[in-house]
């Protein structure tokens, strides 16, 4: 929860002061010196390509340097800022601070010669201080502070920690209860701040860790000492264009309603912020939160917003604003960071994640299956008896896509493809048919249950999208589909795949426009097993065109719409050519869609064997017979087309009757009375 | 039935999802394109729920949604006052 402090004119004088003969007179200089500060502050636009990336304040002769601007080939112009307004010592992040002596000492650059530099807000690592100290021919000193004003400690000229204590009292307590540690052991930094009396904080959590030291400074100063202060490693954020930013927690200080965030690099170009929004957030605060980041990265950083429950700690327990999974390099040498052992651990763990969902798929589904009624067990899928599967056989007796003799177009090719392949594979193996079905709908089970938790990884923590898998997996209905060789039973993972694919490229890799293509070809793999899929490339490039404006300039979302398109033709141009050289006709992906259509406008009320009888409203009952009746007229989907028109015209109350039963019953209708089972 | 509460906390979960706003709700939304995609070829033939059943794994996305309003509420029950706690942060 966010802390409000009130400070008066006087806490901020008398806070001024100490850090004036702490920080700056212990080390040479003084608030009349004229100063560089490194800081989070925004001084220049972001996408400002031209210095100056700093502003003078004369007040406090200080020179305001932005911290987001830090590319290598702007330091040249902080350096000559530095010289023309002849600063003596240098206040900031130390890693911001490490950039500039980073590239300074890598280019073998001119920098001032200060009287010192100060690190603030950061812990200093060592080799942030080695190279400073040589980039600036100074000493580098430490600093601990907060803005709560609860407790300082700053490093004196041997390079010891020294406490603050007019600032306030400083205990470091044991993890697991109240009381204080021995020196030399690390625990919990606990302050109560002195310095402030508008808002005094007794006995404060800083969320830092520290150790105390029991030894006397050879300095002479008798104040006490800290050994070290932990824990407060926050990851530094690093752009595509080299500039290092330390601290991003500043976009989540000012006013949104968020308990506590947490932002991750996961890539050179993407940000997830994990953040838990307090009951009165609205989408309006996400797209702030974007906008501030962006502000501070440049607008081509992609931000994933992730809503949490809470914010995972580290394995001290100490809360981390900012990780980073990026190494502090440049991203052309080293590309993202598929090596990190972060990456490798994470990596780790999906796979386990990945297999265990998997293997509960296939035991889930096993024993779902097992449980069933001897009745229920066999297969009752006339399409599968009188199409796919003879059609199968058609084409590894190499007689191509046909069933008796003709091309059969009835149904779309790609099932029949995927059990002829199946078929194949248990030959080879010497595997009864038998079993080579049900290795099938296991497989194409798990996989759609791996897909799911894929799609919701590209959302959700692992935790999270384990709750989609699971309630997949055990979905009663989708496991009574995949009791026998449905179309749907591979069509589902195709699906699934294909839009996978597809968020996968227009949330987090809006340039990888291979991946357009591929989804565009999955989905018309998907169109090849079951027509239902139609139009699903077609709506996958309207959504990269409306979605994609956040990452893709015009032309870019074009060509990958484009992609999506050309990748869905690719794969269905083939079977099109195909029954065109035969047939001498067009066909939507089957010949089926016509006679499809006009069961879907008489079922209700014209009787078929296995059909449940079903009230439906007397006007609805004689419209379905007319469609019935005038089935010679409805030969092809742009006739049925037109006959559904004129009856829509003449009876208008009983067709949007019709069209609404069958909007609701496709959430629930079933047919399947047959072999004298229920339906579920 | 069973079908009944599935779609109610999917619609439930995806309501809070769309609140939040980022990708999640981009990703929530598109997926509902999808979905009416496939309920508009439902309507257009035999309207069997089998033909939507496809789908409902997408929809099941926006489930951890109904565990984030049901976190999201319990906080804010857990108040003394009953109010959401200081917006600011």
């Amino acid at each position: 929860m966010p802390l409000h402090l009130w400070l008066s004119k006087e806490t901020v004088r008398a806070w001024f002061a100490l850090f004036e003969a702490r920080a700056r007179c212990w080390h040479g200089v003084s608030r009349m010196d004229r100063w560089a500060i490194l800081g989070g502050q925004l001084v220049a636009p972001v996408d400002r390509q031209r210095p100056p990336y700093w502003v003078w304040n004369t007040a406090l002769n200080q020179l305001y340097l932005s911290a987001y601007h830090l590319a290598p080939a702007n330091i040249p112009a902080y350096l000559g800022a530095l010289q023309q307004h002849k600063v003596v010592y240098l206040l900031g992040y130390p890693s911001g601070l490490y950039r500039l002596a980073q590239v300074v000492l890598e280019q073998n650059l001119t920098a001032p010669k200060l009287k010192v530099a100060i690190g603030n807000a950061e812990p200093l690592l060592d080799h942030q201080r080695e190279a400073i100290a040589a980039a600036f021919g100074c000493p580098v000193r430490e600093t601990y502070g907060m803005a709560e004003i609860a407790a300082a400690a700053g490093e004196c000229e041997t390079g010891r920690l020294h406490i603050w204590p007019e600032a306030g009292h400083i205990e470091v307590l044991a993890d697991e209860y109240n009381a204080p540690v021995d020196s030399g052991r690390a625990g919990r930094l606990v302050a109560t701040g002195l310095l402030n009396a508008d808002m005094p904080l007794i006995r404060y959590e800083t969320g830092d860790r520290a150790t105390l030291s029991a030894h006397t400074c050879e300095c002479g100063r008798k104040l006490p000492l800290l050994e070290s202060i932990e824990g407060r490693v926050d990851d530094v954020v690093i752009t595509r264009d080299g500039r290092h930013i330390g601290r991003l927690d500043p976009v989540f200080k000012a006013d949104l309603p968020i308990r506590e965030a947490q932002i991750i690099q996961e890539d050179w170009a993407v940000l997830r912020v994990l953040y838990v929004p307090a009951a009165t957030y609205s989408a309006q605060d996400g797209e702030m939160l974007i906008q501030r980041v962006h502000d501070r990265t440049g607008e081509d950083m992609k931000v994933i917003l992730e809503p949490v429950t809470e914010i995972p700690r580290t394995a001290n327990g100490k809360f981390r604003a900012v990780i980073s999974h990026v190494r502090q390099s440049s991203p052309d040498k080293t590309g993202p960071l598929k090596n990190s052992i972060m990456t490798r651990k994470s990596n780790k763990h999906e796979s386990f994640v990945v297999l265990g969902l998997f293997v509960l798929s296939l035991v889930v589904s096993a024993v779902f299956w097992s449980l069933l009624p001897a009745g229920f067990r066999d297969n009752q899928s006339t399409d599968y008896l009188n199409h796919y599967e003879p059609v199968a056989r058609a084409i590894l007796a190499g007689q191509g896509i046909t069933l008796e003799g003709d091309i059969a177009t009835r149904y779309p090719p790609g099932f029949s493809m995927l059990l002829a392949g199946a078929f194949r594979i248990g030959e080879l193996f010497n595997l009864d048919d038998e079993t080579v079905l049900l290795a099938f709908r296991l497989f194409f089970a798990g996989l759609s249950v791996v897909l799911v938790y894929a799609l919701g990884r590209l959302i959700w923590t692992s935790a999270l999208a384990f709750i989609p898998a699971l309630a997949w997996l055990t979905y009663p209905f989708f496991l009574w589909l995949t009791k026998q060789p449905n179309s749907e039973v591979p069509f589902i993972p195709f699906l699934y795949a294909s839009i996978f694919v597809f968020w996968l490229a227009a949330l987090h890799k809006p340039r990888a426009w291979g991946l357009y293509l591929i989804a565009g070809l999955l989905a018309g793999a998907t169109m090849l097993i079951r027509p239902s899929a139609l139009g699903l490339g077609v709506l996958m490039a309207g959504l990269v065109l409306v979605i994609g404006h956040r990452m893709l300039a015009v032309r870019a979302r074009f060509w990958a719409a484009g992609l999506i398109l050309m990748g869905n033709l690719l794969a269905v141009l083939p079977w099109e050519a195909s029954v065109y050289a035969r047939t001498g006709h067009v066909i939507p992906l089957s010949t089926g869609g016509a006679i499809t259509i006009q069961d879907g406008l008489t079922f209700l009320a014209v009787p078929k064997e296995y059909r449940r009888e079903v009230r439906i409203p007397d006007d609805v009952a004689a419209l379905m017979w007319t469609f019935h009746e005038r089935r010679p007229e409805m030969a092809s989907t742009g006739d049925a087309a037109a006959v559904v028109l004129d009856e829509a015209r003449h009876n208008p109350a009983a067709f949007i009757k019709l069209m609404a039963i069958k909007v609701a019953r496709s959430w629930y209708g079933s047919i399947a009375v047959f072999m004298n089972c229920r339906p579920f | 039935l069973i079908q009944f509460v599935y779609l109610v906390l999917i619609i439930w979960g995806t309501v809070h999802v769309l609140r939040q706003g980022g990708d999640v709700r981009r990703m929530i939304a598109g997926n509902w394109l999808v979905v009416l995609n496939f309920w508009a070829m439902t309507v257009l033939v035999i309207p069997l729920f089998r033909y939507m059943l496809p789908v409902m794994g997408l929809l099941m996305l926006a489930l951890p949604g109904v565990y984030l309003a049901l976190q999201a509420r319990r906080q804010t029950l857990s108040l003394p006052s009953g109010q959401p706690v200081n917006s600011d942060y």
